[in-house]
């Protein structure tokens, strides 16, 4: 993802001109946007081709519906809510078929690995991470996703996700309290840069952390 | 948002949220380490083939996009893309929280009441010319050829056959405007099909494999036992909605974990969908790859269970 080159138009300009009927405009801002929004979707469906579906719906969604931003938040955060949205429907549809759930979360349904992957494999710890993240609750991983793997801080997360502050946060730490047994092999093992949350088009200056 | 989960995704502690603020400085500092390590992961590139597959799909929208620009869908079947009103701020961490601003533009025509009538209009000329259309495909065929057109009126003649696939409505009215800009042409069958999870993909190769002697110039493939329909427009939208506007391999109405399902096939993928599909909310259940490395490796799995 890039933000827009010197001179081309911010994506609340390119929005209000594909609602305008300009043919262009909503091609650009996907390809403006689209591995953030990628990731966001892939992190939390956990799976390439759910992924994939979850987005497809959500740039759908979004093109029909762009008539309906009133601009009172940042496109970005409009169609990444758009795709955390599309992407829980997704699991949750799953799960409303999958399973009758006895309240007892030991009995959540924990997702199949990966095929090909071994989560207690530390060569590849991208592929330990993505083991890690299914096993949490589909709203936790959203969190996670946004504030520590995205670098959204706090409050724009809450403002995608619908959620107060304090649920993100809570929604934060019991994450990272579910991930730490699954990564702890790992500590010192990555480098010291951070993901850079965009607004508009243009990165932020600094992530958050809840 | 979180109104709407299945109950196991709640976590019943979450209303403590003073719990995160209270934690000890060495489980901080633990915890600290992992957000650490979640934000050194890299960014994934979205793939090529999703990217393709997207834009396709994008610019099928793009193609149908006169007939139902204006037709704003109801606020309860697209959930997804509603507008955050509790926050007019921008994204960026270090700006604080600005005063919530509703206002209504009352000094500018609404969009969308503006298009209206016109849409009402383009709606209607396009159901009277897919009637005629699939008046005229529907005498000029004989009984024993499979093909269908994307018409209201062909469905709507089928019902009898499949009551469910001929159920029309405001919106499949407006999924058949969207399809009929695609000339793919396709039939629906119900084999009675019990669809699995595990084995789906396996399964759909298998129809498609045992069919393939018998497909037709529609370019779906009927099994000889299964019931054939000509598709409502509210299955075809979902239909080319899912396949990007590319004529489907397979669509049968049968049951998928014991429901009754749309089972959907492309050249590489399998979509399960819920009987209301629509363009507009395709109501997906699963969806597999039908070819590729991923697709073999749970076709081995599958034969070794």
């Amino acid at each position: 993802m890039s933000g827009p080159a010197p001179g081309e138009p911010s994506d609340a300009i390119l929005l209000r001109r594909h609602a305008d009927g300009d043919a262009d405009a909503f091609g650009l801002l996907f390809r403006r946007h689209k591995d953030r929004l990628w990731a966001v979707a892939l992190r939390i469906a956990c799976d390439p081709d759910d992924a994939a579906d979850a987005l497809q719906e959500a740039m759908i969604s979004a093109f029909r519906r762009a008539g309906d931003f009133r601009g009172e938040s940042a496109v970005t955060t409009w169609l990444h809510r758009i795709v955390v949205n599309a992407s829980l429907d997704l699991l949750r549809r799953r799960t409303a078929r999958a399973v009758a759930w006895s309240g007892d979360p030991d009995d959540l349904p924990v997702p199949e690995p990966r095929q090909g992957v071994d989560s207690s494999a530390s060569t590849d710890s991208r592929l330990d991470v993505d083991a890690a993240m299914r096993t949490l609750p589909p709203p936790q991983r959203a969190a996670l996703v946004l504030v520590d793997m995205l670098g959204y801080s706090v409050a724009d997360a809450s403002a995608i996700l619908g959620v107060s502050e304090g649920t993100v946060k809570s929604r934060c730490a019991r994450g990272r309290a579910k991930l730490l047994p699954y990564l702890s092999h790992l500590r010192g093992d990555y480098p010291a840069g951070r993901n850079q949350p965009v607004s508009d088009g243009v990165p932020s200056e600094q992530g958050g952390g809840a | 948002m979180s109104g709407h989960w299945p109950p196991e995704w709640e976590d019943p502690e979450e209303e403590f949220s003073a719990e995160a603020d209270q934690l000890d400085t060495e489980a901080e500092a633990r915890l600290s380490e992992v957000a650490a390590y979640l934000a050194s992961v890299p960014v994934p590139a979205l793939p090529e083939a999703v990217e393709s597959r997207i834009s396709a799909a994008l610019a099928a929208e793009a193609a149908s996009r006169p007939g139902q620009a204006a037709v704003p869908a109801p606020a309860d079947s697209a959930p997804t893309d509603s507008v955050p009103t509790d926050s007019s701020r921008k994204l960026g961490p270090s700006r604080g929280r600005a005063p919530v601003r509703r206002h209504r533009r009352d000094d500018r025509p609404r969009r969308d009441f503006r298009l209206r009538p016109l849409t009402a209009a383009g709606a209607l000329v396009a159901c009277l010319l897919l009637s005629g259309l699939g008046y005229a495909i529907a005498h000029s065929t004989t009984e024993s050829t499979y093909s269908s057109a994307p018409a209201a009126g062909s469905a709507a003649s089928n019902a009898a056959a499949a009551p469910e696939l001929g159920n029309s409505s405001a919106s499949s009215a407006s999924s058949a405007a969207g399809a009929g800009n695609s000339s793919a042409s396709f039939t629906v069958t119900a084999s009675g099909t019990k669809y699995q999870r595990a084995a789906l993909a396996e399964q759909v190769r298998a129809k498609l494999a045992a069919d393939g002697g018998r497909k037709t110039s529609a370019g779906a493939v009927p099994s000889a036992a299964s019931t054939v329909a000509v598709p409502s427009p509210a299955i075809r939208g979902c239909v080319l909605h899912l396949t990007g506007g590319a004529s489907p391999r397979l669509v049968d109405r049968a049951t998928y974990q014991g429901e009754p399902a749309y089972v959907v096939a492309s050249s590489t993928r399998v979509w399960v969908v819920g009987l209301g599909c629509t363009a507009a909310k395709t109501e997906l259940i699963v969806s597999v790859a039908l070819a590729g490395l991923r697709g073999n490796l749970r076709a081995l799995v599958s034969v070794e269970q």
